[in-house]
């Protein structure tokens, strides 16, 4: 059992006059490892405040989020988080935005860095490894942060609309490429974003299908 | 943006060669202001030749920008490391919120009788001042730049689990760098400004002292040489920071 989600709760204090917002209402959810999960919905109607509050970005009002039996209270590296407008570096270059998890957590640089040319080079921006995030365009800029995510092998990975800049071909082979990696997801994304994910034929049953022939 | 070669074009000099062939003809050609009221063009070449020669203006200069750096290091070193210590810490903002806002708009120069007890004639006092009336600029905009680091970027660090200094010397620093710049920018300008008013009071060199006592002298071409030394001083530096600020694109 990796994730449990029990009720959870979540209201936004507003200002003096306003009402406070409920974001989330007692939310319980289990999630076992190896599952693949898209959380489907309306704008606003509390995903990526659910998945801020499993990633440790904040608390819930109420409730509880275990990972893997802890309580989760702050951001861990245990957990992946790609965000959707890129959060890119802008005074790193590529690689070294990619490598940024890396050094965190005291990975010797020059094994990083062929690591991270490896993975460039799969999603077609290895002739962009020197370049700075302003010199990419929307598209790129995300590619780079999904990749910079899945570099640091985490035990989770936690995607906010990650793939609504990409285009279908970058899509693929992201998903083609890495999906063995992605033991546990949460894909708050719109039913569009979904179809597109069925399209791909990208079953949880299919993940672990990779994920068996990869290890 | 502007580049610098828009910023620094051929344009730019008609304005002053006509200004200097007005100021020729109004003070040299048909003497309607006497020379002790403002000097001529040719009284001011020749005492920039005088001065030049006698080696005393690069004298000047060097003793002016020696304390226009040292108080500016000085200054930056404070300015900045407080500024990002009060920028992320927000209890020791609160702390020294009051006492800043009471001695950030107290004018430089008023410290100088204050520095003359405590540091005496000669560069200490300058130098103090050049401090006083830096160290704000540098540390408000450190503060502000701190502030306004993008908070995605700091939460894409934690969650790649970033201890405090890693968050501090990966993210926080950087993504401040260009207010920190700005405020450089604006703390040497400043700089100037007490270093000459410095210089006039409680200093015995510099291009602050020179004018005082040429003006002292009657030697009124000798002043005008000191105004617009510490005027090119200023384009000078100006320059060096827009250059910085062209290559900070973040």
């Amino acid at each position: 059992m990796t994730f449990e989600i029990e009720n959870v709760s979540k209201v936004f204090v507003s200002g003096e006059g306003k009402e406070d917002v409920t974001a989330l209402k007692d939310i319980n959810l289990t999630i076992e490892t190896g599952k693949f999960v898209s959380f489907v919905g309306p704008s606003g109607c509390g995903k990526t405040t659910l998945l801020r509050i499993i990633e440790g970005f904040e608390n819930p009002t109420e409730g509880t989020v275990k990972d893997d039996g802890e309580i989760v209270t702050k951001p861990s590296n245990r957990r992946g988080f790609i965000f959707q407008n890129y959060s890119l570096y802008p005074w790193l270059n590529v690689i070294d935005n990619v490598i940024f998890g890396l050094g965190i957590n005291g990975k010797p640089e020059k094994e990083s860095k062929e690591r991270s040319l490896e993975y460039l080079e799969s999603v077609g921006l290895k002739d962009f490894a020197n370049s700075y995030p302003h010199e990419l365009s929307g598209g790129m800029k995300q590619r780079v942060a999904i990749i910079r995510s899945l570099i640091n092998d985490s035990k989770s990975l936690l995607m906010d609309e990650s793939f609504s800049a990409l285009d279908v071909q970058a899509h693929t082979i992201l998903v083609k490429q890495y999906s063995y990696q992605i033991k546990l997801s949460f894909f708050p994304e719109d039913l569009e974003e979904s179809r597109k994910f069925l399209k791909l034929n990208l079953s949880i049953q299919e993940i672990e299908r990779m994920k068996n022939l990869k290890s | 943006m502007n580049s610098l070669r828009e910023e620094y074009s051929t344009e730019m000099i008609i304005l002053p060669i006509i200004i200097i062939i007005i100021w020729y003809l109004v003070c040299d050609v048909f003497h309607l202001i006497p020379s002790y009221m403002f000097p001529g063009l040719t009284d001011v070449a020749n005492s920039f030749v005088k001065l030049v020669v006698s080696g005393q203006l690069f004298k000047d200069i060097f003793e002016t920008l020696y304390k226009v750096l040292f108080g500016m290091l000085l200054a930056s070193v404070v300015g900045i490391t407080l500024g990002i210590m009060l920028g992320w810490f927000k209890l020791l903002e609160r702390l020294c919120r009051l006492v800043i806002s009471i001695l950030r708009p107290i004018p430089p120069i008023a410290w100088i009788p204050f520095s003359i007890i405590w540091f005496g004639i000669g560069v200490g006092p300058a130098v103090f001042i050049i401090f006083m009336g830096c160290v704000f600029p540098i540390l408000i905009s450190t503060i502000d730049g701190v502030h306004r680091t993008d908070p995605v970027l700091i939460e894409a660090a934690q969650s790649f689990g970033a201890s405090n200094s890693q968050m501090l010397t990966e993210v926080i620093v950087p993504s401040s760098v260009p207010y920190i710049v700005s405020g450089l920018k604006v703390a040497i300008g400043i700089a100037l400004m007490c270093t000459i008013s410095g210089e006039m009071i409680g200093s015995s060199s510099g291009i602050g002292y020179m004018i005082l006592t040429s003006t002292n002298l009657f030697d009124t071409g000798s002043t005008v040489v000191g105004m617009l030394v510490i005027g090119v001083i200023g384009i000078i530096f100006d320059y060096i920071f827009s250059k910085i600020q062209e290559r900070i694109f973040w």
